[in-house]
């Protein structure tokens, strides 16, 4: 794991991820909430090296899956883990240095992120429903609006000496 | 624990999709995939039952502490608002009153009977100068010296005055009024009179007739000025008095201090006209001689 990011960082994320993730199925109808997991796995792949950014991606989908009643635990594990690489990539090649290119990095990751989703469901459920794809435009809507601020509120909290748009 | 992968981020990768296929297939095939489910809820519940917890206290806290701030300044305009209520309910509650005054009066004046006219008390004096009365009829209204005024419960007393446009009413708590009553239950005749403490003494009962308390005592219709039979009021007590006549004290059926409109006879029935000129005990006025 990378020296950059603190030992207490990772339960922590996890534990707002289940928290946000809960508070959000409460607040709001299923699916039309921004996507914390995504902007987390996001955040710790600008720190971490590939293997545990995949890892951890795994780990935050499965937060995610738990507290987010999803119809199959797994899901979210799964297009997480995809999406934690892809980000890393992206990030290392990327120039990311101002909102609209971050909110646009984030709406690729969460429409990937739903597109595997969808793919998923498709194969695994034998009639999954409409609502999905409403939910994932909705879903990467919110999540790049709303993503760039928190990410930002991550690096000013967790890792003040951090910048997000700087590339390692 | 990921130090073989370090150079491998792909088979990590692969691994970790494996698996994540893997424990979807085990829910989406085997029954026992459900339990998975069972597992991830009894995680999550307790996240929800704290959530659920939180928020609704905070719901409290904002309903019940944050909105305190405008507590005093509601609280002194409900108060206000109380007063005001208060007030109007007690002014419906005489308005009320007085109109169930007045439709018995007109129930009443409307049978033809006798002749009456109604009328407000505008004045009082004080019980110890007899608690006179001022109602507001006079000789314009057919109102006559020694006409009877009464009220639904009972005897009120007699004009001792008419004005134009007013006339003065004695009570029969007045010590110089007198009555001439019956004993409801004996049937005995006697003479009401008032004293200054606003009670009334039933004068003229012999010893041998027997009194009981909460007999009802009733205008006998002898002196000429109140109809036969109007209730005066209720026997009390009855004490020994003198070697000849029990000493009886009597209720009065109305309430003088709550007296407002009242009933006032312009005519006399013939029977106490016919009284009257027969010379009875009784002068006109209602006085003892």
């Amino acid at each position: 794991m990378s020296r950059s990011l603190r030992k207490w960082e990772i339960p922590m994320l996890v534990a707002g991820i289940m928290l946000l993730q809960t508070l959000s199925s409460a607040l709001f109808k299923t699916g039309f909430y921004f996507d914390v997991a995504l902007i987390c796995v996001v955040y710790v792949s600008r720190h971490l090296d590939p293997t545990a950014s995949t890892m951890v991606g795994c780990l935050f989908g499965l937060a995610q899956d738990i507290t987010g009643l999803q119809p199959l635990l797994g899901l979210n594990g799964f297009s997480k883990t995809a999406v934690a690489l892809v980000a890393l990539i992206l990030i290392r090649k990327l120039v990311l240095n101002n909102f609209w290119s971050k909110s646009l990095l984030l709406l690729f990751l969460s429409i990937v992120d739903g597109l595997i989703i969808l793919l998923l469901m498709t194969l695994l459920s034998p009639d999954p429903s409409n609502a999905l794809v409403t939910s994932v435009i909705g879903r990467a809507a919110l999540t790049a609006l709303l993503g760039v601020p928190l990410l930002y509120f991550l690096d000013k909290i967790n890792s003040p000496e951090k910048d997000f748009s700087q590339v390692e | 624990m990921i130090a073989p992968f370090n150079n491998r981020p792909f088979l990590c990768l692969a691994i970790l999709l494996v698996a994540n296929l893997l424990l979807l297939s085990f829910q989406v095939q085997n029954e026992q995939g459900k339990s998975l489910a069972g597992t991830s809820l009894a995680i999550e519940a307790p996240i929800a039952n704290m959530l659920h917890f939180l928020r609704s206290n905070a719901t409290d806290f904002f309903r019940h502490y944050i909105y305190l701030v405008d507590t005093e300044a509601n609280n002194q305009s409900l108060r206000l608002e109380n007063q005001r209520l208060l007030l109007e309910v007690e002014r419906l509650h005489s308005l009320t009153e007085a109109a169930r005054r007045i439709k018995f009066f007109d129930r009443l004046a409307s049978t033809g009977a006798l002749d009456l006219t109604a009328a407000s008390v505008i004045q009082r004096g004080p019980p110890f100068f007899g608690s006179i009365l001022v109602v507001n009829a006079g000789l314009n209204q057919g109102v006559k010296e020694n006409s009877a005024v009464i009220v639904p419960e009972g005897v009120v007393g007699r004009v001792q005055m008419s004005g134009v446009w007013a006339s003065r009413v004695e009570p029969i708590i007045s010590p110089q009024a007198a009555v001439g009553a019956v004993l409801g239950g004996s049937r005995h005749l006697g003479v009401i009179r008032g004293d200054l403490n606003g009670s009334l003494h039933l004068h003229y009962i012999p010893h041998s007739v027997k009194v009981v308390l909460g007999d009802e005592v009733l205008t006998s219709g002898m002196d000429g000025i109140y109809p036969k039979g109007l209730p005066v009021g209720l026997v009390v007590s009855v004490e020994q008095g003198n070697e000849i006549h029990q000493k009886i004290r009597v209720a009065p059926a109305v309430d003088f201090n709550r007296v407002e409109e009242i009933l006032i006879l312009k005519a006399q029935t013939q029977n106490n006209a016919k009284g009257r000129q027969d010379g009875q005990e009784l002068t006109t006025s209602g006085e003892i001689p």
